[in-house]
């Protein structure tokens, strides 16, 4: 199989686009020094520019009054009491678990904005999304609670039991990256046949990511827990999962 | 940050933006039309922008808001020819994984751009699309089995 190369997909930017951009860059106007280092309070409305368009676009008269609190890079928080605030403020009610029985501890967490769009491209809603990161050494799970998720063609949830009068969905895959001149063995044409195992070629190894998802949903809030790689199995993710809906 | 900082931010994000721009517009003249917008709204909104170590991920998310602006006009209906009717064949480029990138739904093309062309993260991917996490993990897989069903088609 011929081996491929992800930095062999696109020329060189072409010289009309390089213009392009000098153009754009000339009729800017001198401006003075910007202040990137001014304080943001948590309820300061001012996001970047996509989602500020928005919101001014929607007010309709040039002033933001919706807090589109926006975005995780900049507004990560590095506790449970200001990642439940936030999420609290942005209308997504969530207990979030300071610590798991089997370690897995809370790092950081915040709160973006995610777009909804239909098949004609429209978009039909932007709703918040909480994300947090558990870690226990160098392994991470990750939990989402989202007002609305619209991701269900591509991950097939199963039921796996009515915990405390709330059903709880897992979905696991195993993701193998092998080198293109990997000879498939019997077990990987079952696996793969049986939809256990996703091949994927062009690694320099071979490299098994095993992922396992599990998730519940609560007046309307969907929560997932994500692990990729980690010590934890799927009955450990399932009983993660029964703390979060306890602490509810 | 100033213009001439400003400026040197953009040059050298350049190759980047292309990339990303090209991804999602259906010709090289829609690329143009989208990084010049970014560009000025970039700019306008400069203030924004809490750290500068940050300013290529964000400079990416609002290319890619005027990237979709532009394909809200022109209705989302762009076939795999439109896409690549004017990317020559060049003996450079892997044009079988090219073909199979810009035959990916544009919701998995995007991400498979991002975070394995450009190199970002699944946070930073994330964020630039306004997904979450899981969603663009999930999103990474789907359109990795899809790329090895097409690759292998042409084999």
């Amino acid at each position: 199989m011929q081996k491929h190369d992800w930095n062999k997909v696109f020329d060189e930017r072409p010289e009309e686009f390089h213009e392009c951009v000098k153009s754009a860059l000339a009729q800017l106007p001198e401006k003075e020094e910007i202040n990137m280092k001014k304080s943001f309070g948590k309820k300061f409305a001012v996001v970047v520019a996509a989602v500020a368009a928005i919101s001014v676009t929607a007010v309709g008269a040039g002033k933001i009054v919706s807090m589109s609190s926006g975005r995780n890079m900049f507004e990560v928080e590095d506790t449970v009491e200001k990642t439940e605030e936030q999420a609290k403020d942005a209308g997504i009610e969530i207990n979030i678990v300071d610590k798991f029985d089997n370690g897995y501890t809370f790092k950081e967490g915040y709160v973006g904005d995610v777009d909804h769009w239909d098949d004609s491209g429209n978009k039909v809603a932007t709703t918040k999304n909480l994300s947090a990161t558990y870690v226990l050494g160098d392994a991470s799970v990750y939990l989402d609670a989202d007002q609305k998720n619209d991701e269900s063609e591509y991950v097939d949830y199963v039921l796996e039991e009515n915990y405390d009068g709330t059903d709880i969905y897992t979905y696991e895959w195993t993701n193998k990256f092998v080198p293109d001149d990997y000879e498939m063995t019997e077990q990987d044409k079952i696996d793969e046949a049986e939809g256990k195992v996703v091949f994927s070629y062009g690694s320099d190894e071979v490299e098994v990511n095993e992922i396992k998802t599990v998730k519940f949903v609560k007046d309307n809030t969907q929560v997932t827990l994500m692990d990729m790689d980690s010590n934890v199995d799927m009955g450990e993710l399932v009983n993660m999962l029964k703390t979060v809906i306890d602490a509810q | 940050m100033n213009k001439q900082e400003f400026t040197q931010q953009v040059m050298e994000a350049e190759n980047s933006l292309y990339r990303v721009a090209r991804t999602l517009s259906a010709n090289e003249s829609d690329c143009e039309d989208a990084v010049q917008q970014a560009i000025l709204t970039a700019y306008d909104k400069l203030d924004n922008l809490r750290n500068e170590k940050f300013f290529k991920t964000w400079l990416t998310r609002i290319l890619i808001n005027e990237c979709y602006k532009i394909r809200r006009k022109s209705g989302f209906v762009i076939s795999f020819e439109d896409y690549t009717a004017d990317i020559p064949s060049d003996v450079k480029i892997d044009n079988e994984l090219r073909d199979a990138v810009f035959r990916l739904p544009i919701k998995l093309r995007s991400v498979i751009v991002l975070y394995y062309i450009e190199g970002y993260s699944v946070e930073e991917t994330a964020y630039m699309l306004k997904l979450p996490q899981g969603t663009v993990k999930s999103r990474l897989h789907k359109a990795r089995k899809l790329l090895k069903t097409m690759l292998d088609d042409e084999i």
